[in-house]
């Protein structure tokens, strides 16, 4: 892991993390569970992968890996959702629809580079988990 | 090319990019003039029409001298404040001005010509060039129109002035010589006496509009004072309903008999047969909107002692919107008389208007059946009616559904439609207008943003709902906290200072053609003087459920 690419990938982690947690904890103007934990896991896996990527921590790739997987599928699911929402907002409620749809897909594509590219990019930077090396079966001696 | 000649690159555009934005900034921004370099334009206007103009230079301004007492001109000042660039080219002129505070003055060929903030606002070209969503939400400065009053000052045709005039945009402030400006009203200075007024000159504005059969004038041009085409029956049914509370609230026949003749004019003439139903219809397609407004109209006029006989067509009206109302509680807009069916389609507004309207019935009635309705109608809303991925973060217009809970809550308490409402109130207070926070005198109003000129109806409206939710807290303090009821109490009066400081008391009268008709009027925005029933009838309900709750 070269220096220069783990300290920019752990304080772009952590540029996301404060973010997503200023986007949803100031941006949203009311409080859903659904929403706010996906924050905080989102949140608090980027958090602890920055610091760890930073201070270069032996767990750094455990937990970088962990986050990218995490985030890419919440991220992968929202996208989804706000997406398919658009489309039934558009169908089914009229020109307030239009409205609604319009809004939903500007901030799905506002979220597609850190929830979805960013993992991407992540895991595709830090790689599989390397296999154990394969030990021989020591022959018993007789 | 190797990474760190992509980051020289990008520090290197990064650099460009902030030096020109700040170059862009300094260019087009405004340069405050001084006292001593500020000219005067002054105008002389005789019943909206401009009948002098001069130009007083810098530092050579005398006393003011305003017109002998009962003249009907009136002499305005139109103080240069502030000047900077400005393009004639239609795709960036539109954007160039703020609306209601910018001119502009052209030179060309040794003439100067000016059109004030006054002259964009007499020819309404002020948010005319393109419009947003819906036809009524219009932006950008009409550059055509511009064009065409410069050709008329200078005396050349556009095109010339377009390419060869140097034009500068201009920072206006008004004086209406020999008037003193009234006090701005704010949240904090709002009294009944000063709301009431405001009500009594609202119902009087639309009272004095209401024919001998009982037809408003609909949409009605301040400048011009003329009727504009057109009409709405669900507009005509609620603006009685506003007469019919204006009626009880004040102490005036001319009002009372505006009310009833109106009222009259929908249910002797508007309430026609839907199959085994009675409806309001003007034509083959019957809306549900109209009958759930004149409902609430008739329950009104019942309700305050105006005329007990509008008891027998609420009774009719209400048994068609139950008709209308699907089993999972929301209800088919439309009836169609020919087929004699419902038609199973739906509008903005209708379901809560529907709700409010049965809930209201049932005080009369006492039926059971409204009441249910009317319950079933909210439960969908708040349900169903508006459950998807991020619901919570968007919203409909909800201002009839917080009017329904409210009518409801001491005969069906429904807290989670309660819980909907405030939920849609927070999502509002995001919307609104804090001080400094747009170049308007917008604080109150609602608006996505600074650039568009607020209009005065959405302030009326969650106003309206503001305070159908405060009345539930305050009768029933458990169904929220106080810190809510405090923040809904803030947000209704600051609706109601911006409603009132929009109102047309006597707002630019000397830009109107006949001034003491508009008196009372509520136009669509600053810049928008155009005044529909209905700017009026939500902003004079909302003054109303103020009044109602600060007793």
């Amino acid at each position: 892991m070269k220096k220069g690419a783990r300290i920019g990938f752990g304080a772009l982690n952590l540029a996301v993390a404060a973010l997503v947690a200023w986007g949803v904890f100031t941006g949203l103007p009311t409080r859903w569970w659904v929403v706010d934990d996906g924050a905080v896991v989102v949140c608090a896996l980027l958090a602890a992968s920055g610091i760890m990527l930073l201070v270069d921590h032996r767990l750094k790739e455990v937990v970088t890996r962990a986050a990218g997987f995490v985030v890419l599928a919440l991220g992968l699911a929202v996208f989804a959702a706000l997406a398919l929402t658009a489309s039934w907002l558009y169908g089914v409620y009229g020109p307030v629809g239009k409205g609604g749809a319009a809004l939903f897909a500007l901030v799905a594509l506002l979220l597609f580079p850190y929830v979805v590219v960013l993992p991407v990019v992540l895991l595709a930077w830090v790689g599989p988990r390397a296999r154990r090396p394969r030990v021989a079966p020591r022959l018993e001696s007789s | 090319m190797s990474l760190r000649a992509l980051a020289r690159l990008l520090l290197g555009y990064g650099l460009v990019l902030l030096v020109a934005c700040i170059g862009i900034h300094g260019w087009v921004s405004l340069r405050a003039l001084p006292v001593s370099e500020q000219r005067v334009v002054e105008s002389r206007w005789d019943r909206g029409t401009r009948v002098q103009r001069r130009v007083v230079e810098a530092g050579k301004r005398g006393a003011p001298r305003a017109e002998a007492p009962g003249s009907s001109v009136t002499a305005v000042e139109e103080v240069v404040v502030a000047e900077g660039p400005l393009s004639l080219s239609p795709l960036t002129f539109p954007f160039a001005l703020v609306p209601g505070r910018d001119g502009l003055v052209v030179e060309i060929d040794g003439k100067t010509a000016w059109v004030t903030a006054d002259d964009l606002l007499a020819s309404q070209a002020y948010d005319h060039a393109s419009t947003f969503l819906d036809p009524s939400l219009g932006f950008g400065t009409h550059q055509p129109t511009v064009m065409q009053k410069l050709s008329g000052e200078l005396g050349m045709a556009p095109a010339v002035i377009q390419a060869r005039g140097r034009a500068r945009r201009v920072r206006f402030e008004r004086h209406v010589v020999g008037e003193t400006p009234a006090p701005r009203i704010t949240a904090a200075t709002l009294d009944r006496a000063l709301v009431t007024d405001a009500v009594h000159e609202a119902a009087s504005f639309i009272a004095r509009g209401v024919d001998g059969d009982g037809r408003y004038r609909y949409i009605v041009d301040a400048v011009t004072n003329q009727t504009i085409g057109g009409y709405n029956w669900p507009r005509h049914a609620g603006t009685t309903y506003f007469l019919a509370q204006a009626a009880a609230l004040v102490d005036d026949t001319a009002i009372r008999a505006a009310c009833l003749r109106a009222a009259a004019r929908l249910r002797d003439e508007m309430i026609k047969d839907c199959g085994e139903h009675r409806c309001v219809a003007d034509g083959p397609d019957a809306d549900v909107g109209s009958s759930a407004l004149a409902l609430v109209a008739f329950v009104e006029i019942v309700r305050t002692n105006l005329d007990g006989s509008y008891r027998v067509a609420a009774g009719q009206l209400a048994d068609f919107l139950r008709s209308q109302q699907r089993p999972d509680g929301e209800l088919m807009h439309l009836y169609d008389r020919t087929a004699r069916k419902p038609v199973d389609v739906q509008f903005l507004y209708y379901t809560g208007e529907a709700s409010l309207a049965l809930a209201r019935a049932h005080r009369i009635s006492n039926d059971d059946r409204d009441r249910v309705a009317a319950s079933r109608a909210l439960a969908h809303l708040e349900g169903r009616g508006w459950s998807f991925f991020g619901s919570r973060y968007y919203f409909s217009e909800e201002h009839w559904t917080c009017q329904a809970v409210a009518d409801l809550w001491d005969r069906a308490p429904d807290r989670e439609a309660l819980a909907f409402c405030l939920r849609w109130h927070e999502y509002q207070r995001r919307l609104q207008h804090g001080p400094g926070d747009s170049p308007f005198d917008a604080e109150g109003a609602f608006s996505f943003g600074p650039f568009i000129t607020p209009r005065t109806t959405p302030a009326s409206s969650r106003g309206e709902a503001a305070g159908a939710a405060l009345d539930v807290l305050r009768r029933d303090p458990g169904a929220g906290t106080a810190e809510t009821a405090a923040l809904l109490d803030d947000e209704l009066r600051r609706a109601i200072a911006f409603v009132l400081r929009a109102q047309l008391r006597p707002g630019p009268r000397h830009l109107f053609a006949g001034a003491d008709d508009m008196r009372g009027g509520m136009p669509g925005s600053a810049v928008d003087l155009q005044l529909r029933i209905d700017y009026v009838q939500h902003a004079g309900s909302m003054m109303i459920r103020w009044l109602e709750g600060a007793r």
